[in-house]
Formats: structure tokens, C-alpha cells, sequence
């Protein structure tokens, strides 16, 4: 191992400490990147680096798609879209066991779809939807389990923040990455459905049936949808059908939902406001993140420490499926250090080159990391989601969230299998819309 | 004036600076999707985002720092005893004013390089100029706001 390549082993080490100690995530990329990159290259070509990459990411016309769909989630949220995406899908499912349940995992997708951010859409659908299954007789472990679980959809549903990110750091196309996700995010869907299924049969009392809403009923609930569905529908299928870039996109989504939200008569000056100021400040936040990690992924690179990583995992046998075992458990345990965003920064520059040098799609592997960030969005300790629900209601111990949302956890451990088996669940659509 | 004032004064002026930024991106990205599907050539779109984008990425630069919005992993330090975890604060403080200060050195050597180059983008002509001033001002404004709370967090 060289000289260069023991100071960027030093330098990870050193991220992983800063972040335990409570450094911004970004400074602590950042800084560790400028540091090894002057102890590498020295200290002009460092500071130069660093200024390059700062004026070129925050100028990138790719990366406006950040705020764009972030001020298009803050109005959709102004509008009161999470409450009417939960009260159409308990029409549709709240008359069979555990169709709350169901409600609320659907009415994360919908409002992922929207929000791109797994706690954001935990915390919005569980609003309304804890204390309904709840008045409802659900086990408040099993529904507060739904809700955290469900959460995670908003990370997987394209225009998911987190594969914007990934497809900045990893120079992949962000509209492919929104049209690979599709099908695993709904393919995770369904898994949650089943998990939902087989509990409210193991356990009835869980999860009790509704009376079954009249047609008229689910009419008027689901006519409350069709704008803002129409707003997806648009963006998502837009990127798909390439009648505009993924930029473009945000453009059209952020437009929409002004006239959406002026449509439903929420649009005022205080809503307006609040929806830039929020933009701006989580931008911001993102932003400094994403620097942070190009520095210190510009220093791993110089170091070659990648090249090392891959050439350990080469001498171990370079095997394709060993070495994503090994992957899986190292994104797993870091899962359980770091959060979410921090473990695809840190990790990206490590193992992108490795996975792509064994011959993995790096669209794949982009849907294969957001999934197992994903994961340690609801397992313990940091498992976001979990504390996000118990800041909802308070009254639930953690324990029992973490009860709930087990066997949603193992339907997440199998369907990251089900990813990596079979491959195509990710690959299929790009290569037939975005070829 | 008094320092709370103040300082909700510059974060209106950047909310507003921000919101025009971003409108700008949603009316010129908008119009350049709507005037290609109906054939009409709309020039340098492309290059009017980038540079709102750039303006908008400053400025929220800024507001998420004013706001203290950086997010930070706090599984160990909310368990440690309070003093520990002010000392740590106060590090992270440090290294943030460090890394700031890097990044404006590196911004400001860019721009002492490029001084006589009179950038500017190819269709429209915008010269990058002002905007890497934008982007070396709000770096510094990082770093002061930065700078003063852990000074002020320091003294209480």
C-alpha cells in the first residue's frame, strides 16, 4: 500500500470520526477532502481543487433540478396533498384487513412522489394517518411500523433526493436513475402490501377491517387526486418519454404545483414564502453535503485507494456474488453508524469503482445503494424514520415502533435480494425508454 | 437596530434574493419546454438557468448556515454529558470556519487567475464574473455566520 493510499485509508477514518463527533456531514467531507488532497498534492492545488469543484457544482445545470423539485414538494405540501393522498387510498383499501395499513404505504408513494424525502413523507402521511388507524383499533406497533416503513418510499419514488445526489457524485444521468427506480419502488410496494396481508391474517385484532366506503364516497376522495397525480403523471412520465430533461422537469413540476396550489385556493403570500424559505435552506443544506463529498471523492480518487479497495476484494476470490454479500453487510453495519446520505457519500467513491470494475451497472448500483440507505432509514440506531414517528406520537415507546416495523424489515432484506438476483428489475426500463 | 433585527433583515433580503433566483429557473425552464414543443427556438435558456441556479445555490448556501440547517449525525454526542457535547460543538465550529476559509481562498485564486480571461457563456454573452463574486460572497457569509455564532456559543 502506498503512501498516498494509507492517507486516504486515514482520511475515511477520520470522516467516520468527525461525523460521530457531530460535525456537519458536509464540513466533514469537505475538510478531510481539502486536508488529504494538500497532503497529497499540496496545499495550491488543494485550495484550487476545492474552489473548482464549489463554483462548478453550485453553477451545474443538472443539480437545478434540486430546488426546482424541492419548492414543487413545499407547494404540493401547502395544497394539503398528504391528507388526500391517504383519504383516497383508505377509500380504495380501508374495507379489508389492514387496508389502513395499506392507505398509509400508498399515500407514501404518492407523497414521495412528490417530496423525493423518506422523513418528510413519514412525517406528513403519519400526521394524518397514525392517529385515523389508531381511533381505528390498529396495534399501534404495527401502525406505527407501516407508516416509518412506508416513509421509505419517498427515497425510492422518482424525484427521489437521493438518487439526484447519487447521480451528481457518480456522474449518471438523473432521468435514467428516476426511470430505473420505477419498478423497484414498486416491486417494494407490493412487498409491503404482502407484509401487511400476512400480519392483519396472523394477527386480525392488528389490523380490523372498515366498513367498506360507499362508490360515491371513493369517487369524491379519489377526484381530490386526480391534480396532483396529474402533476406526477406529468414530471415522471415527461422524463420517460423525453419531452424534457430532468431540470426541465422540476421547471414544469414547481410551475404546476403553483397553479395547483392557487387551484385549490391555498396560495398566499405567507404559503409562497414559507414554501421559498424552506427551499432555500434544505438546497442549501443539500449543497453543502454534495461539496463536501465531490472533495472528498476528487481525494480518494488521486490517493487510489479504490484501486486498492477493488484489488482486496479481487484477491478475495472476485466473485461477483461474494463481493456483494461482503458490500451489502459493510452498507448495512455503516447503515447503522451514519444516516442515510452520509453513507452514500462516504461510500460512493469507494465502491463505485469496484462494483462498475466487477461489472455492475452503475444505474444499477445507484437503485441498489439508495435501497440499502433506505433500510437503515428504519433500523435501529439511527433508523430516522423510527424517531420521526415517535416525535408524531410521542406516547408510542420506540421499542414497539421498532416491534412494528420489523417484518417490514425483512421485507426489505428481501426484496434488496430480489434486487440483486435479479438485476433487470432495475436495468429493463431504462434500456427501453432511455436506451 | 438590534442584532436579532438585523439579522432576520438579511435573511428576508436573501429569501427574496433566493425566491427570484428560483422563479427565474421555473419561468425560463417552463417557457424553453413549452417553446420547443411548439417550435419556437428559445437561445441560452440553458445558460440563463445555470446562472439563477448559481444564484440560488449561494444564497441558500447562506440561509441553511443563518438557519442552522447542516445537517449532522448526533447518535453519539446526544448521549454524551452536556460538556463534552459543547466541546465537540465548538470543534465542529472551527473546522467549519476552516473549511469555509479554504474554499474562499480557493474561490478567490480562481478568480485573481481569471481576472484579465473576461468569461462569459457562449450564446448569450453572461459574464461569469459577477456571478463567482455571488459565489465568493457567500462562501465569506458562511464563514462570518458561522464564525459568530461559535463565538457567541463560546461566550455563553
Amino acid at each position: 500500500m502506498t503512501a498516498q493510499s494509507l492517507t486516504a485509508a486515514a482520511g475515511v477514518f477520520a470522516v467516520l470520526a468527525l461525523l460521530m463527533s457531530g460535525v456537519p456531514i458536509g464540513v466533514a467531507l469537505g475538510f478531510t477532502g481539502i486536508a488529504g488532497l494538500a497532503a497529497v498534492l499540496g496545499l495550491e492545488p488543494a485550495l484550487i481543487k476545492s474552489g473548482v469543484i464549489v463554483f462548478d457544482t453550485m453553477s451545474r445545470y443538472e443539480f437545478g433540478v434540486l430546488p426546482l423539485f424541492l419548492l414543487m414538494a413545499h407547494l404540493c405540501f401547502a395544497a394539503d396533498a398528504s391528507r388526500d393522498f391517504f383519504k383516497a387510498t383508505a377509500s380504495l383499501f380501508g374495507h379489508r384487513p389492514g387496508g389502513l395499513a395499506m392507505a398509509s404505504i400508498g399515500a407514501c408513494a404518492g407523497f414521495g412522489a412528490i417530496s423525493g424525502s423518506s422523513l418528510a413523507s413519514a412525517a406528513t402521511v403519519g400526521l394524518v394517518a397514525l392517529p385515523e388507524m389508531r381511533q381505528r383499533g390498529y396495534s399501534d406497533a404495527f401502525a406505527s411500523g407501516a407508516v416509518a416503513a412506508g416513509g421509505t418510499l419517498g427515497q425510492a419514488v422518482p424525484p427521489s433526493t437521493a438518487l439526484i445526489v447519487f447521480g451528481i457524485i457518480a456522474e449518471q444521468s438523473i432521468g435514467r436513475l428516476f426511470i430505473a427506480s420505477l419498478l423497484p419502488a414498486l416491486t417494494q410496494i407490493l412487498f409491503y402490501f404482502l407484509v401487511v396481508v400476512l400480519v392483519a391474517r396472523w394477527r386480525p385484532d392488528w389490523a380490523p377491517a372498515e366498513p367498506r366506503m360507499s362508490w360515491a364516497g371513493r369517487r369524491r376522495a379519489l377526484l381530490r387526486i386526480v391534480d396532483v397525480s396529474a402533476l406526477i403523471l406529468l414530471v415522471i412520465g415527461g422524463i420517460a418519454l423525453g419531452w424534457f430533461t430532468a431540470p426541465e422537469a422540476g421547471s414544469v413540476g414547481a410551475s404546476g404545483a403553483l397553479l395547483l396550489c392557487a387551484w385549490r385556493r391555498r396560495l398566499t403570500r405567507s404559503s409562497l414564502a414559507h414554501a421559498f424559505v424552506e427551499t432555500l435552506r434544505t438546497t442549501g443544506m443539500i449543497y453543502l453535503i454534495v461539496i463536501g463529498a465531490l472533495i472528498f471523492s476528487v481525494f480518494i480518487s488521486v490517493s487510489g485507494l479504490s484501486a486498492i479497495v477493488g484489488g482486496l476484494i479481487g484477491a478475495a476470490g472476485g466473485e461477483r456474488v461474494l463481493t456483494l454479500i461482503i458490500v451489502t453487510v459493510v452498507l448495512l453495519l455503516l447503515g447503522s453508524m451514519l444516516d442515510g446520505l452520509s453513507l452514500m457519500l462516504v461510500t460512493t467513491p469507494l465502491l463505485l469503482p469496484v462494483m462498475q470494475g466487477l461489472g455492475y451497472s452503475p444505474i444499477w448500483f445507484g437503485i441498489f445503494l439508495v435501497r440499502a440507505m433506505e433500510i437503515g432509514f428504519v433500523h435501529p440506531p439511527i433508523g430516522m424514520n423510527l424517531y420521526v414517528i415517535q416525535g408524531i406520537a410521542p406516547d408510542i415507546p420506540l421499542e414497539r415502533i421498532f416491534k412494528g416495523v420489523l417484518p417490514f424489515l425483512a421485507a426489505d432484506l428481501l426484496h434488496l435480494t430480489l434486487l440483486v438476483a435479479v438485476p433487470a428489475i432495475v436495468l429493463v426500463l431504462p434500456r427501453v425508454l432511455a436506451p | 437596530m438590534s442584532s436579532s433585527a438585523r439579522h432576520s433583515r438579511i435573511e428576508l433580503l436573501l429569501a427574496w434574493t433566493g425566491a427570484i433566483g428560483l422563479s427565474t429557473s421555473v419561468l425560463v425552464g417552463t417557457a424553453s419546454v413549452l417553446a420547443r414543443h411548439l417550435r419556437i427556438a428559445l437561445a441560452g435558456d440553458v445558460e440563463i438557468m445555470r446562472a439563477a441556479i448559481l444564484v440560488t445555490a449561494s444564497v441558500a448556501l447562506l440561509c441553511a448556515t443563518l438557519a442552522s440547517r447542516h445537517a449532522s449525525v448526533h447518535l453519539l454526542t446526544d448521549r454524551l454529558p452536556v460538556t463534552v457535547g459543547m466541546r465537540l460543538a465548538r470543534t465542529g465550529a472551527v473546522l467549519s470556519v476552516v473549511f469555509f476559509l479554504a474554499v474562499a481562498c480557493g474561490l478567490a485564486w480562481i478568480m485573481l487567475d481569471l481576472r484579465h480571461a473576461h468569461e462569459q457563456s457562449d450564446i448569450l454573452h453572461i459574464p461569469y464574473a459577477p456571478l463567482r463574486w455571488i459565489n465568493l460572497a457567500a462562501v465569506l457569509g458562511a464563514l462570518v455566520a458561522t464564525a459568530i455564532r461559535g463565538w457567541r456559543r463560546q461566550r455563553s
